[in-house]
């Protein structure tokens, strides 16, 4: 009640504050010619022939007009050499602010003659628009998804969006893979920032956690210039979060969800919850326990009573339950609302702000999955291998994910010229989750039944603050300085990770249940804790001037400085069963019993008291688990964007970029890593423009691959979910990375691509996943392989549909598609194990991750009396590799899926508008298969996750 | 300089000065002594240890192992974490000697680990046995660790520069990564020579040491037939009793007591020779044995054929489903003279449909099971004890096997017959409270022709002398009758 009373009062407040303004006009005008902001441009309005008022734009191409008595208007924007635009009968209403985007081409025309352009009085909102024309004139190859088609396409978050741009693949909904690239070869930015990722097996930042109400664009770089950071090979993706409007803005938007596997259900698989668990935290409940606190658990001693009541007191604390917990779920649900507005400081200085507060609760379930697990053995019968079953699961797997998200932003211009801003952003996400798997293990005995449960949590924060300053020096020809300094913090936290696993067998008709620890892992507890603290700071400075012939050109130089702290800390706790006889019926929660923790009794012998153990908690933490990292990267750069001719623009420059990595375990006896280099990278781009509206562009850059601190570090972890052990190493180099590309593209119209490229990359010491042969269970260890080259080409359009038929001009059609080849070759060692088995196996393997085509396509259906909006959107990935067979086993690869979204909005009149949306129509399955040319697949794991359907509603202010 | 020397002089005269006027007692001043003396402020070296012992030796690694060295018997060595003897290092333990693991799991696990090219000399003798046991577990007291205890620390492992049929024919012992070079094992050498291990006893071992794995209490990864092993007891370990990974080592009177998964477990090509083998199981473990031919690929070569004479696997009863044996994987071995009893489920032999598996030797004849006898196993049907497990290349194929495996437990001089081994239980898990391994009715045999293996013309570990007594564990907490 009060929080709703607080936002009343706060909407009612600054709509007091527009209201007292006489009425403004505002707009952003963009350059056609190169997509920056148009600076400078005159802008006047006029009733009849009068003069009523006028700004210039600044360094943004903002302008703003204000005090405008009511009335209607003629607008004129120009600037010389450019087509004048004019607006006829702009209508401002008193208290009112009319606002709109605005793009200026340049007069190709007779000289001496001022063109014209008129539009129309009606708003379009041409950021789609001008998301193209940042994209034709850019300096390399980007491409980007506008607010608008994210309005379109009605993804939710990020992660969701960025699968509709050209070559990009999604894994998990959360990771991006660029050309077929996952990983390392690709950064996350926010505002043109670094933030780090936040699990430890990965690199890059998860997508998801940025919902679309935050985003005003988001581009992918997809060649390398010297002003970007030289470690993106596949792409850097940029999110911009939303600037302040042009007026008092709120919205408010609630959408429910119904998921057909997960929705409305009465035994949704969870861990058991805590009181906190709504707002994506846990409470405490999952603490690692306070009687053990940070020391360690003392071992087992059978006479020592100090001992005996320590060891008894910690093996007593551990009762969070290790079964999944059935609980109710509703809907999936998200709540997002946001406010902004700006005002005008001594009278024109513009100070703006917009906050956004996003809630996501989402709910996941399925009860039919399977895990196959199979080892390969030669047939000299058939000439080939065949597969051993070595397990057979069925699986349920539940979860409830909550994302608590928050943003604010502080801009302000203390003159046309010079902007500052400052940019807070917090995201909270926790997820409950539970799987239950259970199925035959018939290597290890065909007779046995195995059951595992795996139950936890997984809490992850981020808090970003970031600072920015854009400053053009009007009388220093127009050289002009950007910053921003950005500090942000990142935490992913496993508290009481539980695993449960037994097994049982029929035998003359009685059930019997054990645990044997011989065969599969006694049970566990882990405590995860990773931090991160990352600064990335940049400076760019850009100096206009003309060359030879006069064609405007632009010197552009600058450094970065990014610093990156990560520590890493796991604590493991195993729970032994010392008596050997604790009688077990099949329910975990009765193994675990309070009377069967600790010390279940004492005998008497001659030389004093014995203690009796039942099941006791081992401390099973491991130095080698934890480790400590940093990193930093001093980077400076200049290049020049310079046209030969009028048609052919050139960008030279290069990039040195110093690295200086280090990765200590806490195990003192293990190597640490230490990467120092140096290196200079060239970047070389030509921009051929045959027509206005065609660009041929040619590259050659080399780019850097960093291994990450997870796989620097020395130690071997072994993970049930994942089977494999991965082992770090300390000795692995950077990868360099020549890039040459190729690019036809064409505009024909506003809205309208066709475009065509061809990449090829060489990798000189990659890194890869590589299976070690002489380890005795299957170990994945990373290693700097000799060389892999990929190539590819992509295509992409983007239509409207009135040149079938002038009806059909409100619909349009959009496509893309990406068909990409990896390989590399096989280490000596391993593919001596491989032939041993499989002497037909190749000798090189795709790059792990990298599907060999992706496809999207998008219709949608536009029409703005209506306000009607709706899109069909579909999705498919080429097979990829998910894990590299071991030892003449198969490569598992994840297999193509189709997806397909549909959605529809509808405006009710200014205010409120429905939405509809259905997700994973095809509801398809998640599936992984041994796959190798001439034998069958064999399923590694399968799942479908269900359809989903979303209602929502969305009110906004204007 | 002067004047400190002569500072030092004087300080150390005071300090003499302080002892004998009796303010500073003297005792033993270590708190983890028997003989602790709290009052004591000068330590007089009268600390005794564990019922007599002298010191506590802490022995750990840096990498450049243990040293060509001597364990006395008058220490207790302590190991922390994986200690090494490496290649070209000697060990030389004393009879008598005792060496303890401290607790601890994964990377932290305490294993002494004869790395390829090191040597150990463990010679014990039967009133002397060195003892390889938990940190917790005092020596000078039976009665301090309860029954069914294991995994309180790692184990003994020894590697040698034997033939595998792994590729890439050298391999890294389970739980330790292929970062520890020293944990790789297997070579070209079959006579390789490891050093000598008699009258050891190797007691609750076996802590995890990664997902499922655990150390075995004796583990022998490619050692040579140059190594002499005999009168080993693994008592109460987590994992095996013992496994041996390839090679062709030669081991003489072995016990695997109370272990928690197999009774003696084979691997990766194992060609030795055995004789006296004893496995008991009790209220935990798996297979009496447990023998795996190739592991990767699995028709690796030389395929596993070891030849074992005298064994008696003695089971944890029919109720708690359990198997003698099994082959697979290509694996060959013979069994002569030997004796199973008390196993839910007798021996069986892999039949795949690829064809890669142990019934291929079978047919091959290096699978060889001869002149045994069963008692309570598979409910004691003849046609039942020897089975075929798999699905065969097709129904003919199976059919075929199955009726071959009926047809030779006789035709191989196989029996069912009581040989009257006692075995006492104390409940319904299976657990032992005492046994007695010598049959009290006499299952006569016929004596090996090689002249490695010792004349005996029984069936069984036993004859009419216990070979377990006076040195193992089982002897001395009475389980033995």
């Amino acid at each position: 009640m009060k929080i709703k009373e607080l936002l009343l009062f706060t909407a009612f407040f600054f709509a007091l504050t527009s209201i007292f303004a006489q009425g403004t006009i505002r707009g952003r005008v963009t350059d056609g010619d190169n997509g920056e902001a148009m600076i400078g441009a005159t802008v006047r309005i006029f009733q009849d022939s009068t003069l009523r008022g006028g700004a210039y734009t600044d360094l943004e191409g903002n302008f703003n007009i204000a005090n405008v008595a009511a009335g209607k208007y003629r607008l004129v924007i120009s600037y010389l050499n450019y087509l004048t635009l004019e607006v006829q009968n702009i209508e401002v209403k008193t208290g009112d602010i009319y606002s709109r985007d605005f793009i200026m081409n340049p007069d190709l025309g007779d000289e001496g003659e001022q063109n014209t352009v008129v539009l129309t009085a009606k708003v379009d909102n041409s950021t789609e628009n001008r998301m193209l024309v940042v994209q034709r004139r850019s300096v390399n190859v980007v491409d980007g998804i506008s607010n608008q088609q994210l309005r379109r396409t009605g993804d939710s978050d990020a992660g969701a969006a960025v699968r509709r741009i050209v070559g990009l693949t999604v894994e998990d909904g959360k990771y991006i893979y660029v050309r077929g690239l996952g990983d390392r070869y690709n950064k996350g930015f926010l505002n043109g920032a670094e933030i780090p990722g936040l699990d430890p097996e990965r690199n890059t930042i998860q997508m998801d956690l940025f919902p679309t109400s935050l985003i005003d664009n988001l581009t992918v770089y997809k060649t390398f210039t010297p002003d970007l950071p030289a470690s993106f090979t596949g792409g850097l993706v940029n999110i911009e979060t939303r600037d302040f409007p042009d007026k008092f803005t709120v919205r408010y938007s609630t959408t429910l969800g119904f998921n057909t596997q997960a929705s409305l259900r009465n035994n949704l698989a969870l861990d058991q919850g805590s009181s906190l668990d709504w707002l994506g935290m846990d409470d405490g409940t999952r603490a690692f326990p306070a009687v053990i606190n940070q020391g360690k658990v003392p071992s087992l001693s059978f006479s020592d009573p100090e001992v005996a009541a320590t060891l008894d007191a910690a093996s007593k604390s551990l009762t969070t339950p290790v079964n999944p917990v059935q609980k109710n779920s509703f809907l999936n649900q998200s709540h997002n609302f946001s406010i902004g507005n700006q005002w005008l400081v001594g009278g024109d200085k513009p100070l703006g702000f917009i906050a956004n507060v996003s809630y996501r609760l989402r709910e996941n379930y399925f009860d039919r999955g399977t895990e196959g697990r199979y080892h390969a053995i030669y047939d000299s019968a058939a000439h080939d291998i065949t597969l051993i079953e070595d397990r057979n699961l069925n699986k349920i797997e539940g979860s409830r994910e909550v994302l608590l998200g928050g943003m604010a932003k502080v801009s302000f211009k203390p003159s046309p010229n010079h902007k500052l801003s400052l940019n807070y952003l917090r995201n909270q996400s926790g997820e409950s989750f539970a799987k239950y798997l259970e199925g035959g293990i018939p290597e290890d005995d065909p007779s046995l039944t195995f059951q595992t449960r795996t139950v936890g949590y997984l809490q992850r924060s981020i808090n970003v603050m970031q600072a920015q300053g854009d400053h053009l020096f009007a009388n220093a020809n127009n050289f002009k300085i950007d910053w921003i300094g950005s500090y942000s913090i990142s935490r992913q936290e496993t508290p009481d990770l539980r695993f449960f696993s037994n097994d049982y067998h029929v035998l003359n008709g009685d059930t019997i249940y054990q645990l044997q620890p011989a065969l599969y892992n006694n049970p566990s507890r882990f405590y995860r804790d990773l931090q991160e603290n990352n600064l990335d700071s940049r400076v760019n400075f850009e100096l206009p001037f003309n060359q030879w012939k006069g064609l405007e050109s632009k010197l552009k130089f600058g450094g970065a400085y990014t610093m990156r702290d990560r520590f890493f800390r796991e604590r493991r706790l195993e729970i032994v069963n010392v008596s050997g006889n604790i009688n077990y019926n099949g329910d975990p929660a009765d193994y675990l019993s309070q009377e069967n923790m600790g010390v279940i009794g004492t005998t008497q012998t001659p030389s004093g008291t014995i203690y009796n153990y039942g099941n006791v908690v081992n401390d099973a933490t491991q130095a080698r688990n934890n480790y400590d990292g940093s990193q930093k990267i001093m980077a400076a750069y200049a290049m020049t964007i310079l046209p030969v001719t009028p048609k052919l623009k050139t960008i030279l420059g290069a990039r040195y970029e110093g690295t200086f990595i280090h990765v200590a375990s806490l195990d003192r006896q293990l190597a640490a890593a230490e990467i120092v280099a140096h290196d200079v990278l060239p970047s070389v781009n030509l921009i051929y423009s045959p027509r206005e509206n065609m660009n041929i562009r040619a590259s050659v850059t080399r780019t850097i691959g960093r291994p990450f601190f997870r796989e620097l570090a020395p130690f071997a972890s072994f993970d049930f979910v994942g089977d494999y052990a991965l082992v770090g190493n300390p000795n692995l180099t950077r990868t360099l990375v020549d890039n040459l590309d190729l690019r036809w593209e064409m505009y024909p119209r506003s809205m309208e691509i066709f475009s065509f490229s061809a990449f090829y990359k060489n990798f000189t010491n990659p890194i890869e996943r590589v299976v070690a042969p002489s380890a005795a269970n299957t170990e994945l260890n990373l290693r700097n392989v000799d060389n892999a080259k990929l190539y590819g080409i992509e295509v992409e359009f983007k239509k409207g549909l009135d040149f079938i038929h002038p009806k059909l001009a409100n619909f349009r059609v959009g496509g893309n598609m990406s068909l990409i080849h990896s390989a590399y070759t096989i280490d000596p060692s391993e593919l001596y194990a491989i032939r041993e088995t499989d002497p037909s196996a190749k000798d090189t393997r795709p790059m792990f991750g990298q599907s060999p085509f992706t496809v999207n396509a998008e219709m949608s259906y536009t029409n703005d009396t209506l306000g009607l909006t709706s899109s069909l959107v579909f999705n498919v990935f080429g097979p990829r590799i998910a894990a590299v067979g071991s030892k003449g086993t198969p490569n598992i690869y994840e297999i193509p899926r189709n997806s397909l979204d549909f959605y529809v909005s509808k405006s009710l009149g200014e205010y409120w508008s429905l939405t509809f949306r259905a997700q994973n129509l095809l509801n398809p399955a998640f599936k992984r298969v041994y796959r190798r040319d001439g034998l069958p697949d064999v399923t590694f794991s399968e799942s479908k996750r269900g359809q989903i359907f979303s209602l929502g509603f969305a009110y906004k202010i204007p | 300089m002067k004047n400190l020397r002569l500072t030092l002089f004087l300080l150390a005269f005071a300090g003499l000065g302080l002892a004998f006027s009796g303010c500073s007692p003297k005792g033993c001043t270590d708190p983890t002594a028997d003989n602790y003396d709290p009052d004591a402020k000068k330590d007089d070296g009268s600390c005794s240890y564990d019922g007599g012992f002298t010191g506590v030796v802490t022995i750990t690694d840096d990498g450049s192992g243990i040293g060509t060295t001597t364990w006395t018997k008058d220490k207790i060595y302590l190991l922390d974490g994986f200690c090494f003897v490496n290649d070209g290092q000697t060990l030389t333990i004393e009879p008598g000697t005792v060496i303890k693991g401290k607790a601890g799991a994964g990377a932290d696990a305490s294993a002494l680990i004869v790395a390829r090219g090191g040597t150990l000399l463990a010679e014990g003798t039967a009133s002397e046995p060195i003892i390889f046991t938990a940190a917790t577990d005092k020596i000078s007291d039976p009665n301090d660790i309860p029954a069914g205890t294991n995994g309180l620390w790692g184990g003994l492992i020894v590697l040698g520069k034997a033939i595998l049929n792994s590729a890439p024919g050298e391999t890294a012992i389970e739980g330790i990564p292929t970062s520890e070079p020293r944990g790789l094992y297997g070579g070209s050498d079959d006579t390789d020579n490891s050093g000598k291990l008699s009258y050891i006893s190797i007691r609750y071992g076996g802590t995890d040491i990664g997902a499922g794995n655990e150390i075995n209490g004796l583990t022998l990864g490619g050692v040579g037939s140059g190594t002499t092993i005999n009168h080993i007891e693994i008592f109460s370990n987590a994992d095996d009793g013992m496994e041996i990974f390839g090679g062709a080592p030669q081991i003489k009177y072995i016990v695997s007591a109370f272990c928690g998964d197999d009774g003696f477990d084979y691997d990766e090509g194992f060609r030795g020779k055995g004789q006296f083998w004893l496995a008991v199981q009790g209220a935990v473990g798996d297979r009496g044995g447990e023998h795996d031919g190739g592991t990767s690929p699995e028709d690796g070569t030389p395929y596993a054929h070891p030849v074992i004479y005298n064994a008696t696997y003695i089971g944890r009863g029919a109720a708690q489903g359990t198997r003698a044996c099994t082959f697979r994987d290509n694996a060959g071995g013979e069994y002569h003279n030997s004796i199973w009893v008390e196993y839910a489920k007798g021996i069986d032999i892999e039949n795949l449909a690829s064809g890669e598996d142990s019934y291929n030797r079978f047919n091959a004849g290096t699978l060889v099971l001869e002149n045994n006898v069963f008692y309570n196993v598979a409910g004691n049907v003849a046609d039942d004890i020897f089975k075929i497990e798999g699905p065969g290349s097709d129904a003919t194929d199976s059919l075929a096997a199955v009726a071959a495996l009926k047809n030779y437990f006789s035709s191989a001089s196989n029996s069912v017959a009581d040989p009257g081994i006692s075995v006492t239980r104390t409940g319904t898990d299976g657990g032992i409270s005492s046994f007695n391994p010598i049959p009290s009715n006499t299952m006569s045999a016929t004596s090996a022709t090689d002249t490695w293996y010792d004349a005996a013309a029984y069936k069984g570990a036993f004859g009419t002398t216990n070979w377990l007594l006076g040195w193992t564990a089982l002897d001395e907490l009475g389980l033995v009758e």
